[in-house]
């Protein structure tokens, strides 16, 4: 019963999605009751939707991953969104300089293996193999860093927990996807 | 014979002095021996003398194969091998009977095993090329498994070689043996040990990221870096002769053992160590991901999983957007789509699927055990989640009628949301809805 891919999980799954759909269908019943027929629209309906089916993931997933951690905490307090706008410019200015350097590391290489004919051929594989290595290591990172913002809660991980968190939530993104696409076939039928 | 006794008393000396200079007379031991047990010909030579000395020595290391291991692991030490002189002239010539076991023999070839195991796989290896890995996965796993026994002993071991060549196999692990020697003696340090088995147990490993926050590294300073370049290159050195695989013993310090002609230093070790789990993980991200078994580098590996991950909310976006399309008022239609979805999922009768919505709110039927016990995750209220999706919704509405609704901050929700865990009475009911698990 533990993998997110066994009939258990997406019963729970499914389960918790009827829960927060009806809290969600209640809540909207009671606002539209105290103020007048306020339907939602189509986008409010999707986010609806699409965190209701992400908190019934999280909640299904049980004990064993920090993810679901994360997804519940920034779906009770989503007004945690003011504050990364303000980290967005150093991060450019970052990725800028990172961008210049690797730029001249390339040219450097390009020019010492197009430039020197035969001589020193140590000298320019030993140079294109350095650049080379710090360029895969600063995709590396910089992938990292993408890593990071998509898996809910991967900023304070480190690399190693960062890619057992992953390897998990990608398997439960799969399932959740399976889920929702039975349902929606479900409705559609009938 | 003088031979014998010669070779005996040299080797009750070098026993008796330590482990200090027993490598260098191991070839005139195992000379000793052959003199001793070659049956007919009494070869005066040194050196071909020397080539039936390393195959009767393969002989017998192949016969004790069949014993325990431990015993292998004695007859590798010096002391086993002075254990031994005496009756191997006269099991020999009945062609290798059984040795006996002593268990003072398997200390003394803990102590001495990272030479001794060493030494008598090389000396055996270039001799027995088809006895070679069963061989050296008994040695190395009789060496290790000693150590487990004797780590309170807290030698600091060296690589045991798995020295594959000839002759060159054997000066290599009189070497590595003379530099283990030197270093056996040393204070006892602790080692970290890898909760991995090579190309093993990727489950098991899982649970490092919890004991890794505990470790701590020790290791030589001396370098194994000092020991001499031999043809058995690092790239040899691998696999389970390298680590201790044993998992059963969990300590606060993961022991691992250093690479033969690798840096031993603490960082690099250490370097190593998280190398080799992140490799690992991304073996694992491999067989998750799609199309991504030819693929190799972790900057390519990274891209590919990103892409996964990506398109995969991207999906979830748009069933969501799907679903929102389909029916204007969220309702869901719960028992058809219930009867119609949970009929395809096999061993769900569909008898027991005639209920009514509000029976589900009092109380929510957990099968998971593991839920009641996880902090955060396990929500057995409705009203948690009704309390959420109210955030959820009146954070994405902004509209006034929703502030009045909730009447708190959002961060009061979430610390609503986590003690209202601990309080709750989750009780597990066979299946009162029909959600059978």
């Amino acid at each position: 019963m533990r993998g997110p891919n066994t009939k258990a999980f997406q019963q729970g799954f499914l389960k918790n999605m009827i829960l927060s759909l009806q809290a969600c269908s209640e809540f909207c019943i009671s606002s539209s009751a105290s103020g007048g027929a306020a339907m939602m629209s189509l986008q409010q309906r999707k986010y609806a939707i699409k965190s209701s089916a992400d908190i019934a993931m999280a909640t299904a997933r049980g004990r064993g991953a920090r993810w679901p951690q994360a997804v519940l905490a920034s779906s009770s307090s989503p007004s945690r969104r003011l504050s990364k706008p303000s980290s967005s410019p150093g991060k450019k200015k970052n990725t800028r300089v990172c961008k210049k350097i690797v730029r001249r590391c390339l040219h450097t290489w390009r020019r010492s293996r197009g430039g020197t004919g035969g001589a020193s051929s140590l000298a320019r594989t030993r140079t294109a193999m350095i650049c080379s290595r710090e360029i895969a290591r600063r995709l590396v990172r910089k992938r990292t860093k993408v890593l990071r913002k998509m898996i809910p809660g991967g900023e304070l991980l480190d690399e190693i927990s960062l890619l057992h968190e992953a390897v998990d939530y990608v398997a439960h993104l799969h399932a959740q996807v399976d889920v929702l696409r039975r349902i929606s076939n479900a409705v559609q039928r009938g | 014979m003088d031979m014998n006794e010669s070779g005996e008393k040299g080797m009750e000396g070098n026993a008796s002095s330590g482990a200090a200079g027993i490598p260098v007379e191991w070839q005139t031991q195992f000379s000793a021996a052959a003199f001793s047990c070659a049956p007919p010909p009494q070869q005066q030579q040194q050196v071909p003398m020397m080539d039936s000395a390393f195959a009767s020595a393969g002989l017998w290391a192949s016969t004790s194969q069949a014993m325990a291991l431990s015993d292998v692991g004695a007859m590798s030490a010096a002391r086993g091998g002075g254990g031994f002189l005496a009756p191997v002239p006269g099991f020999l010539p009945q062609g290798l009977g059984h040795f006996p076991v002593d268990s003072g023999f398997i200390e003394r070839a803990a102590r001495a095993s990272c030479f001794g195991g060493g030494g008598v796989m090389g000396a055996t290896a270039g001799f027995r090329a088809t006895d070679h890995q069963p061989m050296n996965n008994a040695f190395s796993g009789s060496s290790e498994a000693l150590l487990d026994h004797q780590r309170k002993d807290g030698n600091e071991k060296g690589e045991p070689e798995l020295g594959r060549n000839g002759h060159d196999g054997v000066l290599s692990s009189e070497a590595a043996g003379g530099d283990c020697s030197s270093k056996g003696t040393s204070d006892s340090k602790k080692r970290r040990r890898p909760n991995e088995v090579m190309g093993g147990d990727q489950v098991q490993s899982s649970n490092l990221p919890a004991n890794s926050a505990n470790e701590s590294v020790h290791s030589k300073d001396k370098g194994e870096e000092s020991s001499p370049a031999t043809t058995t290159g690092p790239g040899k050195s691998k696999g389970k002769g390298a680590k201790e695989t044993s998992e059963s013993q969990k300590e606060d310090y993961i022991h691992v053992r250093a690479r033969r002609g690798q840096a031993t230093n603490s960082h690099s070790l250490a370097e190593r160590l998280r190398r080799e789990k992140i490799s690992e993980r991304m073996k694992l991200l491999q067989d998750l991901v799609p199309g991504c078994s030819k693929v190799t580098g972790k900057a390519v590996m990274l891209d590919e999983i990103i892409n996964y991950v990506q398109s995969l909310q991207r999906q979830v976006e748009f069933l969501s957007m799907k679903l929102a399309t389909v029916n204007p008022r969220l309702d869901l239609n719960i028992e058809g789509l219930l009867s119609k979805d949970l009929l395809r999922f096999p061993g769900v009768p569909s008898s027991s699927l005639g209920f009514s919505p509000e029976m589900m709110h009092p109380q929510l039927q957990l099968s998971q055990p593991g839920l009641i016990q996880g902090g955060a995750a396990g929500m057995a209220n409705p009203d948690v989640f009704r309390r959420i999706m109210q955030a959820q919704l009146s954070a994405k509405d902004g509209s006034q009628m929703s502030h009045a609704l909730n009447g708190g901050s959002f961060s009061d929700v979430a610390q609503m949301a986590y003690p209202s865990l601990g309080s709750q009475d989750l009780s597990i009911r066979p299946s009162q809805d029909g959600f059978q698990m």
